[in-house]
């Protein structure tokens, strides 16, 4: 499994709760991260970078939320930071399955 | 595209409007106003109905009061639905509206996840790939 992260700048009046649904819908993603507000870890077999790109671009619109947005893969075996243990677990534990 | 003759569409905008006026606290001020101006039209009904003319003054103020509100509130609801929300008003709805976090294994409320206590990245497995100079956990 390949692992993105998408990160962009949240409005404040964002309908962050229906986008949320929406975005995490999509069938390409397979697992996803989201511990920060602002920011997604995706885990996929199947879609690009790209793919999830236009996927949050199609969507973000439709609730508030900006198109301006990131996405890069990203290696978890490879992270620091500050963040609550269940987050780090998710991490440790999907770094296992990192392709 | 809404289709002006679908009843259905007029439905969800009707579903749709109420949803937003419910949210706003917009109608309070309009009731505190409206309840102000009928409690001194009813006094002055009461208490001075023989001095002359203060009863149509009266009927003149709790009809422009409460119609220019009507007015004003069915302008500002099309305009504007949010346009008299308070700020704990805002700030209430914001955390309720917050999504989910967490993993897909471990849907969290936003609220928990924010007050969860941060602990530092734990130490990278010797000898994954990666593991050597990068991140800096372990600095």
């Amino acid at each position: 499994m390949r692992f993105y992260i998408l990160v962009f700048d949240r409005l404040p009046m964002s309908n962050v709760k229906a986008f949320h649904e929406a975005f995490v819908r999509h069938p390409g993603i397979r697992t996803w991260w989201h511990y920060v507000k602002s920011c997604y870890i995706i885990g996929t077999s199947t879609l690009s970078s790209r793919a999830i790109s236009d996927h949050y671009h199609s969507i973000a619109p439709k609730y508030g939320m900006p198109t301006r947005h990131l996405v890069v893969k990203v290696d978890l075996k490879a992270r620091s930071g500050w963040l609550p243990k269940e987050a780090w677990e998710w991490i440790t534990k999907r770094a296992a399955e990192q392709l | 595209m809404t289709n002006p003759l679908n009843p259905l569409n007029w439905l969800r905008l009707a579903q749709d409007w109420f949803r937003k006026t419910e949210r706003s606290s917009g109608f309070r001020p309009y009731l505190i106003f409206l309840l102000i101006t009928a409690g001194v039209s009813f006094s002055l009904l009461s208490f001075f109905r023989d001095v002359p003319g203060v009863v149509s003054v009266a009927l003149w103020l709790l009809a422009t009061s409460a119609g220019g509100f009507i007015v004003l509130f069915a302008v500002k609801a099309f305009q504007e639905p949010e346009f008299c929300r308070s700020e704990v008003h805002v700030e209430r709805m914001a955390r309720l509206e917050l999504e989910a976090m967490g993993s897909e294994d471990r849907i969290l409320p936003a609220e928990i996840v924010e007050e969860a206590p941060a602990v530092e990245a734990p130490p990278e497995a010797p000898g994954l790939p990666g593991s050597a100079g990068e991140g800096g956990a372990a600095e």
